[in-house]
């Protein structure tokens, strides 16, 4: 089974009122530990959450398995109001992205920060 | 000429799965986007046999003639020749998601069933190699060093074509 993949929470600059949600991602998310990583980030989102940054940048592969699980993240995030970006994806991750079309799916940006105001001016309350 | 074989068993160290696919691919020839491509195609295949096709399989990978080709065969024998769809299937949760991603991602997709088993052939073009390039070795000294938990299979070397599928199990076509 793959290592599971490392959550670190991480702080936005800008965002007194605590609505977005930034999560630095390490290791690689396929078919053995995407459901786990689903949970994981489930369980970092609070009522409070308006927006969710995903730090892809240590992120080495991602499969058909993980964006299935990023679309769930993305759906709940979505039924909160608010929208996923994902920064730093890799050749690789924007290759698989590119190719299912899923890149229109997610805002993508090159590193957390831009991330972090995309979803902040797309939030209904900002 | 034949590149030499290597196979390996499908089990859910997925990760080490595709170090191996990566170290020979590289080694072969391939780079870039186009290696990026198969370790994804090769993922997803085995993917499927992980979720769809009995949990248990073998892949072999060899190159010959300017093609990289890698076969994944599972023992569940339930994937039929045709079953790559042509277009992206609505939900990404079907095993035709998978495969219609083999499809886009390799040159060729070649599916074929015996009783008992199935298997996927993934082919990719290797480039043409440059003049200035260091080595056709490359792929035979590559794809020694590190070598971890791979099956040393009965295919070593001089292998004067492709492996078929057992045929002791009656073909069917």
């Amino acid at each position: 089974m793959t290592a599971a993949v490392v959550l670190n929470s991480l702080p936005v600059p800008g965002d007194a009122a605590g609505q977005v949600l930034c999560v630095a991602l390490t290791g690689a998310l396929d078919f053995t530990n995407a459901e786990r990583l689903g949970h994981d980030v489930e369980a970092l989102l609070g009522p409070e959450h308006r927006g969710l940054v995903l730090d892809m940048s240590g992120v080495e592969f991602c499969d058909s398995t993980g964006i299935r699980v990023l679309l769930v993240v993305r759906k709940l995030v979505q039924e909160h109001g608010g929208g996923v970006a994902l920064a730093g994806l890799n050749a690789r991750l924007t290759r698989i992205f590119r190719v299912t079309g899923l890149i229109h799916a997610f805002t993508v940006t090159a590193g957390p920060q831009e991330a972090a105001e995309a979803v902040r001016t797309r939030s209904p309350s900002a | 000429m034949v590149g030499h074989h290597r196979q390996w068993p499908i089990t859910d160290d997925l990760a080490t799965l595709r170090e191996n696919i990566q170290r020979y691919a590289r080694g072969a020839g391939l780079t870039g986007t186009r290696l990026d491509d198969l370790v994804i195609a090769v993922n997803e295949a085995a993917i499927n046999v992980l979720e769809h096709g009995g949990g248990t399989g073998t892949i072999s990978m060899w190159h010959e003639a300017g093609t990289l080709a890698v076969d994944v065969v599972d023992e569940a024998g339930l994937l039929r020749p045709g079953a790559v769809p042509g277009e992206r299937p609505a939900g990404q949760s079907d095993r035709g998601y998978g495969l219609w991603l083999m499809g886009v991602l390799c040159d060729d997709v070649d599916i074929e069933q015996v009783p008992g088993c199935s298997r996927i052939r993934l082919s990719i073009r290797l480039p043409a190699p440059g003049p200035s390039s260091n080595g056709s070795a490359s792929a035979e000294a590559d794809d020694k060093a590190g070598e971890s938990g791979e099956a040393t299979g009965g295919f070593e070397p001089a292998v004067a074509a492709p492996p078929a599928l057992d045929d002791s199990a009656g073909r069917v076509r």
